[in-house]
């Protein structure tokens, strides 16, 4: 869609939202419909594709081994990538990752970071020489809004699907596997817009092209914030900012809670 | 004379692998999409340690029957669906899941669009796009996300299998994209991804003369017998003197747009080769012709 039909579309949305609605006639607080499959990837030590009300994000993990760095010798590493194909959306062109695919994976990479949901000592091979490197990719095939969301449901369900392989001579065995990747924590963002005076959550694509201002809060299960990310040239009060954490720890138990009932489905 | 020559997975020599699905439609912004998967679904299975001997057995006979984990009393063990008999013979089994070994490709269309860079732009056509890419996670070991010379050489070798099939004339002063993106690799993603393209073409409503089919064919030997098979694996394509044959087919012409090999076939072997492959895409077209026409099943299904 070019620029006229957002012009139109974003017209539409903010009129509404002087009237208390959205869009889609969705409850301000209510996500779109999100389904969440794991183990999709052979080749990936642990996998998810989400579809989050038509935003479709896979995500894969894979372990490599490497040295450590070197003022952490005694840790394995963990580097996240994320990609905003051309599938996704007309405007995303083929190429190096742009600003909003490095924001996406910087904002995954610290909620996980942060959250201490990896215990990276459980991957040293050998102190100061060799470490497991685990990589998270993330790719996204069909951007209807809300990337970060999709994104942080993609990886959660992934790392939560992860096995560590095992490693022979110094090299990791393809398919064979020593143990399930030990996750203390699952962080989950939850991403709130506002528009007006109106603050919703899940935003779609027509809110994202309209909102003055957006709000990502990943929390964990105790109700911890773990990491945040403000989007948008617009502004919060801290009485928003207090409503959209409270609402984040709530979201954010329901939407762990999919991921847990996604990935424990006939696993052994 | 030519001995048998046992394929890792336990399947005969025609045969493609067993489990080949595609879906169009599947992507919301885009003009055109579909999505493939085209491979061996696998069972777990829970052995207990005692039948382990079956196993060993079993797993050097077909490479594909393997050990993935071991626990105290028990393995996880694989089972290509050709050889899901076998499991009968075991006892006190458990089957804990299935999933598929194979190619996961995902494919855009956009266009006819306006064209970028704008000065490329011909009056007389328009200009096709196609570009190839793998995840990082889709293969053994991690590939990096910078594009590789393999894409780039798989991605032009896949635009001109398909420039001449559509009608690119009609649309002077703009490009089509095809955007291919390979989710999950076990040999042959190029054919894989030029299949979902014919359909996800055919779904954006670009006019084509033909649906091109694509498929590969090949080679494999043990013990100094070999045989020409269809349809290459991972394991298979990673057998020595192994030789793979990718092509595009244009089934009612019966023309190759795309033909690449490595390996060493002889003559009276290349024609073998040729023969079974256009045999071969055209099973593929019919799913392919399948997978448009359930989608507008679901789409009139959906008026009433």
């Amino acid at each position: 869609m070019n620029e006229f039909v957002w012009e139109f579309t974003s017209d539409k949305v903010r009129k509404l939202a002087l009237r208390g609605f959205r869009i889609d006639r969705r409850a301000l607080l209510d996500y779109r419909p999100a389904s969440i499959e794991t183990g999709v990837v052979y080749n990936a030590d642990g996998s998810a594709l989400v579809n989050l009300g038509g935003t479709k994000v896979v995500a894969g993990v894979k372990f490599e081994l490497g040295a450590p760095y070197p003022d952490r010798p005694d840790e394995g590493a963990l580097l996240v990538d994320a990609e905003i194909l051309p599938h996704s959306s007309p405007s995303a062109e083929p190429g190096p990752p742009d600003e909003e695919a490095i924001e996406l994976a910087r904002v995954i990479d610290r909620s996980i970071r942060e959250s201490n949901a990896l215990d990276m000592k459980e991957f040293v091979i050998r102190e100061g020489e060799l470490v497991y490197l685990l990589f998270l990719d993330m790719r996204v095939l069909d951007d209807n809004g809300n990337l970060i969301d999709a994104a942080s449901l993609a990886s959660a369900a992934a790392l939560l699907d992860a096995k560590v392989p095992r490693v022979e001579d110094d090299q990791i065995v393809r398919h064979e596997y020593e143990r399930k990747l030990k996750l203390n924590e699952i962080p989950i963002y939850t991403t709130f817009v506002k528009i007006g005076k109106l603050i919703m959550v899940d935003p779609r694509i027509e809110e994202e092209h309209a909102f003055d201002a957006r709000m990502s809060i990943a929390t964990v299960d105790d109700g911890s914030i773990v990491a945040m990310q403000k989007g948008g040239a617009g502004s919060f009060s801290k009485g928003e900012l207090s409503f959209m954490a409270d609402e984040a720890i709530k979201k954010g138990r329901e939407m762990r809670k999919l991921v847990k009932e996604a990935v424990g489905h006939g696993k052994d | 004379m030519a001995g048998e020559v046992i394929r890792p997975d336990g399947r005969s020599y025609e045969d493609l692998r067993d489990t080949i699905r595609i879906e169009a439609g599947v992507l919301d912004r885009a003009d055109g999409s579909a999505y493939l998967e085209w491979g061996t679904t696998i069972r777990l299975v829970k052995v207990p340690a005692q039948e382990e001997k079956k196993l060993s057995k079993w797993s050097e006979k077909w490479p594909m029957v393997s050990v993935v984990e071991r626990r105290e009393d028990h393995v996880l063990a694989e089972f290509p669906k050709p050889l899901w008999k076998l499991i009968d013979e075991l006892k006190d089994v458990e089957v804990v899941r299935e999933y598929l070994r194979g190619n996961k490709v995902f494919v855009a269309v956009y266009g006819p669009r306006e064209p970028i860079p704008r000065h490329e732009a011909s009056p007389y056509r328009a200009i096709l796009r196609y570009r190839y890419t793998m995840s990082p996670f889709s293969v053994p070991e991690r590939k990096s996300p910078k594009p590789s010379r393999r894409e780039t050489e798989i991605s032009m070798v896949s635009r001109l299998a398909l420039e001449k099939v559509l009608f690119l004339e009609e649309f002077p002063m703009t490009m089509i994209d095809v955007f291919a993106e390979v989710i999950s690799a076990d040999a042959g993603t190029r054919v894989a991804a030029l299949t979902a393209a014919s359909v996800a073409l055919a779904d954006a409503g670009i006019p084509m003369r033909d649906l091109p089919a694509a498929v590969a064919v090949g080679k494999i030997c043990s013990d100094g017998n070999c045989a020409i098979v269809a349809d290459l694996n991972k394991k298979e394509e990673d057998m020595e003197g192994a030789v793979d044959l990718p092509m595009v087919v244009l089934p009612r012409k019966e023309e190759f747009t795309l033909l690449q090999m490595d390996g060493r076939v002889s003559r009276e072997e290349l024609e073998e080769m040729l023969e079974l492959g256009i045999r071969k895409a055209k099973e593929i077209n019919r799913i392919q012709r399948e997978a448009l026409l359930r989608k507008y099943e679901r789409v009139s299904g959906n008026d009433e």
